[in-house]
């Protein structure tokens, strides 16, 4: 856990200047598409399309390396864990059996096989960019505010934009109290045994939830001293309206949604089938 | 009780439970995270409203892509995929567990309560294997709750006695008087 969570980084790009709700709901629907679907041609125009917008935000590799390595670790053992538990699941869906290896047991490879995993690996190729560009153009202040803008209570809102908050605080804290138990000769490293480790970890999280909790009343007490919570509106600092950038972003996002849903009923089914 | 507690209260509980999750202890061959036990922590030291809030904000995180779910995993796909039911059943876990126990509670109580909760949650994630992945139920049963269940018992006792001296310091705390 040494990189931090990604974040906003300023930049004057076309993305950044869309309003952050308008940016949400876009993420929200095409994820949606990309979910629906296992028709292979979307998915990839969606992929493609999702890493053009990465472009566009001029969001480099380096600045997401971490993340994006972790979820991409993620992605592949969940294909993996598709494959071991229904080897042959696509055979299943797409009504052939071409067998490319006979393998051991039940764990044949075929193409069908290899062409569902393949739709399964394109859906995570089309999300986590649009979820990095939604988290890397967005100023943390607008999070709040483009959720009250798509109809979320401004309450609930204002939670959002206090964890984000606060999430930065509790990992800093973290490293602090894991520094200064080192310092006091706490082992974590490979070197010791299994119990020390656990029991070191423990004496990282037990202050860190301590303290954790124990800023709730000061924060509490804080927002009812400048009337949180008084009116059933409120305005907000970072709000931004939207504009034709905006309503162009917001069709595109409702097209790949209806496209999705068209081809659904041309497929008769969620599934492009090449062998059909 | 301070109305800002009610929105203050979950998003440092969110906060806490998304920290957690990102920590990962190296035991075993299943990944050991804090994520469940982040959620059984909340259960056990909030109230029920700010327990099940407190999930849910941490739920909609992930559904908007932050990286918080154990793994670095995000995104509607995790709300939906194979795995669902895990993080859909946290919202009872909170929900039953802080209905079971208050600050006063003894140290078999929280453990009790918490089992309860912990079970639900390997109901929704048999649930989601079967359902969302295809999974025969026996199957589901080996693959996702036999595992977890000797690394989860650690966690319950974890919580149990970590919550008694953390309700003990929290109560000149308004909220955590009863």
């Amino acid at each position: 856990m040494q990189a931090k969570l990604i974040g906003y980084q300023h930049r004057d790009t076309v993305i950044h200047r869309l309003s952050g709700a308008g940016k949400l709901l876009f993420f929200i629907l095409v994820s949606l598409a990309a979910m629906i679907s296992y028709d292979t041609r979307l998915l990839v125009l969606i992929a493609i399309f999702s890493v053009f917008l990465l472009y566009l935000s001029e969001i480099h590799f380096k600045d997401v390396s971490f993340v994006a390595v972790f979820a991409t670790v993620f992605a592949v053992l969940n294909v993996l864990m598709v494959y071991l538990f229904s080897p042959e699941y696509g055979v299943g869906l797409y009504g052939e059996r071409s067998v490319i290896w006979q393998g051991i047991g039940a764990y044949t490879l075929t193409s069908q096989e290899l062409f569902y995993l393949l739709n399964l690996a394109i859906k995570y190729l089309c999300t986590i960019p649009l979820a990095i560009i939604f988290l890397m153009t967005t100023h943390p202040s607008q999070f709040a505010s483009s959720l009250n803008q798509i109809g979320v209570p401004y309450k609930i809102a204002y939670s959002v934009s206090l964890t984000l908050r606060y999430i930065p605080d509790l990992q800093e804290e973290f490293f602090t109290i894991k520094m200064s138990q080192e310092a006091r000769g706490m082992e974590l490293s490979k070197k010791a045994s299994l119990m020390q480790r656990i029991k070191g970890n423990l004496l990282i999280i037990t202050p860190l939830i301590f303290s954790s909790l124990e800023r709730i009343d000061t924060i509490a007490t804080a927002m009812e001293l400048r009337r949180f919570g008084k009116e059933k509106k409120r305005t907000w600092y970072s709000y931004q309206a939207l504009k034709k950038g905006d309503y162009i972003t917001l069709l595109l996002a409702t097209l790949f949604l209806v496209v999705s849903l068209l081809l659904i009923l041309q497929n008769q089914g969620r599934f492009y089938n090449p062998w059909k | 009780m301070k109305k800002a507690h009610v929105y203050a209260i979950p998003a440092i509980g969110a906060a806490l439970i998304a920290v957690l999750a990102q920590i990962s202890l190296p035991i075993g061959p299943v990944p050991f995270t804090l994520q469940n036990f982040a959620i059984g922590l909340i259960a056990t030291v909030f109230r029920p409203r700010e327990a099940v809030l407190s999930a849910g904000l941490y739920l909609l995180l992930g559904a908007i892509g932050l990286p918080v779910f154990a793994g670095g995993g995000a995104g509607f796909q995790a709300l939906v995929g194979p795995t669902a039911g895990y993080l859909w059943f946290y919202l009872v876990y909170s929900g039953l567990t802080s209905s079971l126990t208050n600050s006063k509670s003894g140290v078999v109580k929280i453990f009790l309560a918490n089992l309860l909760g912990d079970a639900l949650v390997f109901v929704g994630g048999i649930l989601s294997l079967h359902f969302l992945a295809g999974m025969a139920f026996e199957k589901a049963l080996v693959v996702g709750v036999l595992p977890f269940i000797i690394p989860d018992l650690g966690k319950l006792l974890a919580i149990s006695f970590i919550s008694r001296p953390l309700l003990q310091r929290l109560k000149n705390q308004a909220y955590f008087t009863n």
